[in-house]
């Protein structure tokens, strides 16, 4: 059952992000953007499995579950560029919005 | 141990760790301009001679740096076989002649851009991308190189360059979550982000309880990701303002250098790595088909369509920065064509990656000349319109004489380099006449109209830009006659690279071999053979 609704989840928060990314609005396509990669970073942890109950160290040798200790790595990882990607970004709409003076997208490519 | 012993047990590094220290150090000493051209020029010579130094140990099969002595599928494993290799050469060349061209470019030398840092750290991850051995490594380094470039295409922040960099970057963060999605999917079904574990398993799905039919989707979406970054028509729309607004030295890194890492990661995870006998997922739609085979079929109408919608698109513009990217769009779907007949009939799979690289080769030496040609036209004219520019070849001859050479290769005339792969690329129809003459005269008729649509695009630049009177802009300046030489010689590389095919085409050949020799891939990474 909590594999189920975590599969709910992050479906769920993936059609969050695609609707937000569909927007006409900058910054709601940098959210959308934002929530679909941490949907994407939920979906590598849920594929570690969640049914384990103890970490990799030594000394819990008799449990046999345990979690994957590998896609929690990746995942760090990945928040990380993440971070650096998305503080890019919203440099770059600050940049838009002075240059432009709006951040709806149909207005800043219509004034070619 | 010597120093030549102890650097020679991680050759496999060099390249990376020359290209990070450059960056450091131009970012650290980025207050002096004449501190950071020298350590500029050095770090990328230094480069080259590691390359150089990494060419002399990969012999035969490939060369393995498992980082921190960690064993295979546990660490992170660096391979250096032949396609690697020559990836690597290709990258230093249109380094170098984009660090030389980047030394008289006062708009690109100021003291706030961190220009030069940002080169190198583009070195660093494209180096990164081609060694690795591991999946999300590989991910790793996607995003080395294009937060760099993000930075690079941005680096004036003026309105045009901020408007074109937010469609590439918004569509590349959405590239990488996708990239994301795919590997956890993969990780998932086979339990392995080792790519050459990831081969051993594919090809024994049994002994690993892999369902093998569950692996098409994660794949299907990392041949997303990468015609996305190469560039194919649905995924192109980013690419005309990108290289029209970034400085024409910076457009030439984009389409010489980071474009090819996409193409690059598409012939090692689908040849080397996947393996070839897998069926696609729904068989009763798509018969027997294997999974190489369904993306061969995506790969021929992506790629065709690049060809035919580039050459239009170009014909029509007046920009030549624009005519340019149009043209890249296009030469990029001639670069994947090749591929694509490969994946589609497996006997033609070595020739068509031996095409393959022969374009890539071809079009990253060519392109990158052509767009430091129209930044050098647009430093001294103020202008790329073609319908100010006119008659440069009375004031610019050797600019002229190089770019026509560029035009030549990328078209395809013999003696350029870029005939040949014209020529490999013919074969592989010619051969299937008699079995699939449909098909055949299908594509061949594909192959005409895009190198039809070239010849006319090339013409038409030639004709507007180089010949004719000399137009009132062109008459005011005066070209100087180092920047001619310096495209010069990368022009002429590529002639010697046509006249002297025969000494190419050894290393292309074991290259195209490495590509396709997964056993050797996985014996070199797993058992150290």
């Amino acid at each position: 059952m909590p594999q189920f609704i975590l599969a709910l989840f992050i479906a769920l928060s993936f059609s969050i992000g695609t609707f937000l990314i569909l927007r006409r609005d900058l910054f709601k396509v940098l959210w959308g953007i934002v929530v679909l990669s941490q949907s994407a970073n939920l979906f590598i942890i849920s594929m570690g499995g969640i049914s384990g109950k103890v970490p990799v160290i030594s000394g819990h040798e008799t449990y046999v579950i345990m979690t994957d200790p590998l896609v929690q790595a990746l995942v760090l990882t990945a928040i990380v560029i993440g971070l650096g990607t998305t503080a890019f970004a919203l440099v770059l709409i600050l940049r838009v919005y002075e240059e432009c003076g709006t951040l709806d997208l149909d207005q800043i490519w219509g004034g070619i | 141990m010597t120093l030549i012993q102890i650097l020679s047990g991680h050759s496999p590094a060099l390249p990376l760790l020359v290209a990070l220290t450059t960056a450091s150090l131009t970012l650290l000493f980025r207050r002096s301009i004449k501190l950071t051209l020298f350590f500029s020029l050095l770090g990328v010579f230094m480069y080259i001679s590691s390359v150089i130094f990494l060419a002399s140990f990969v012999r035969s099969g490939a060369l393995v740096y498992q980082f921190s002595s960690w064993p295979a599928p546990y660490g992170i494993s660096f391979v250096a076989d032949s396609l690697s290799l020559i990836m690597l050469i290709m990258t230093s060349i249109v380094a170098l002649g984009v660090i030389l061209n980047s030394i008289n470019a006062p708009h690109l030398n100021d003291e706030n851009l961190s220009y030069h840092s940002f080169f190198h750290f583009i070195l660093f991850g494209v180096t990164g991308a081609f060694l690795t051995g591991d999946l999300f490594n590989l991910f790793v380094w996607f995003e080395v190189t294009l937060v760099s470039s993000y930075i690079l295409v941005t680096i004036h922040s003026n309105i045009g360059q901020t408007r074109a960099a937010i469609t590439y970057v918004l569509l590349n963060l959405i590239g990488g979550t996708l990239m994301l999605l795919s590997i956890g999917g993969i990780y998932a079904i086979t339990g392995t982000l080792n790519l050459a574990d990831l081969s051993y398993r594919l090809s024994h799905p049994g002994l690993y309880n892999i369902s093998i039919s569950s692996i098409f989707l994660p794949f299907l979406i990392l041949f997303i990701v990468f015609a996305l970054k190469s560039g194919l028509v649905p995924f192109h729309f980013w690419i005309p303002s990108v290289y029209q607004e970034a400085p024409s030295q910076v457009s030439a890194i984009l389409s010489g250098i980071t474009k090819k890492v996409g193409i690059y990661a598409m012939i090692r995870i689908f040849f080397t790595i996947l393996p070839s006998d897998i069926p696609a997922a729904n068989s009763i739609l798509f018969g027997n088909l294997s999974i190489l085979a369904f993306f061969g079929a995506i790969l021929f109408i992506l790629s065709a369509s690049s060809i035919i919608f580039g050459g239009l698109a170009a014909l029509s513009e007046t920009n030549l920065d624009r005519i340019l990217a149009y043209s890249s769009i296009s030469q990029a779907g001639f670069i994947l064509l090749p591929l694509s007949i490969g994946a589609l009939f497996p006997v033609f799979k070595h020739l068509a990656i031996v095409a393959t690289i022969i374009f890539m080769l071809n079009h990253s030496i060519a392109k990158s000349s052509l767009f430091i040609a129209s930044g050098y036209i647009k430093q001294i004219t103020g202008s790329l319109n073609l319908s100010e520019l006119s008659g440069i070849h009375k004031s610019a001859p050797i600019l002229s004489l190089s770019f026509l050479i560029c035009m030549v290769s990328l078209i395809g005339i013999p003696p350029s380099i870029g005939f040949f792969g014209k020529l490999y690329l013919l074969i592989m129809p010619a051969h299937a006449l008699s079995s699939n003459p449909y098909s055949s005269i299908f594509i061949v008729s594909i192959i005409i109209i895009g190198t039809l649509l070239s010849l006319l695009y090339f013409t038409r630049i030639w004709n507007m830009i180089f010949w004719g009177e000399i137009s009132p802009i062109v008459a005011s300046v005066k070209f100087p006659i180092l920047g001619q030489y310096l495209i010069l010689f990368s022009a002429i590389l590529l002639i010697v690279f046509g006249m002297g095919f025969d000494l190419m085409f050894s290393l292309i050949d074991s290259a195209a071999f490495s590509a396709m020799d997964s056993s050797g891939y996985i014996d070199a990474v797993l058992y150290n053979k």
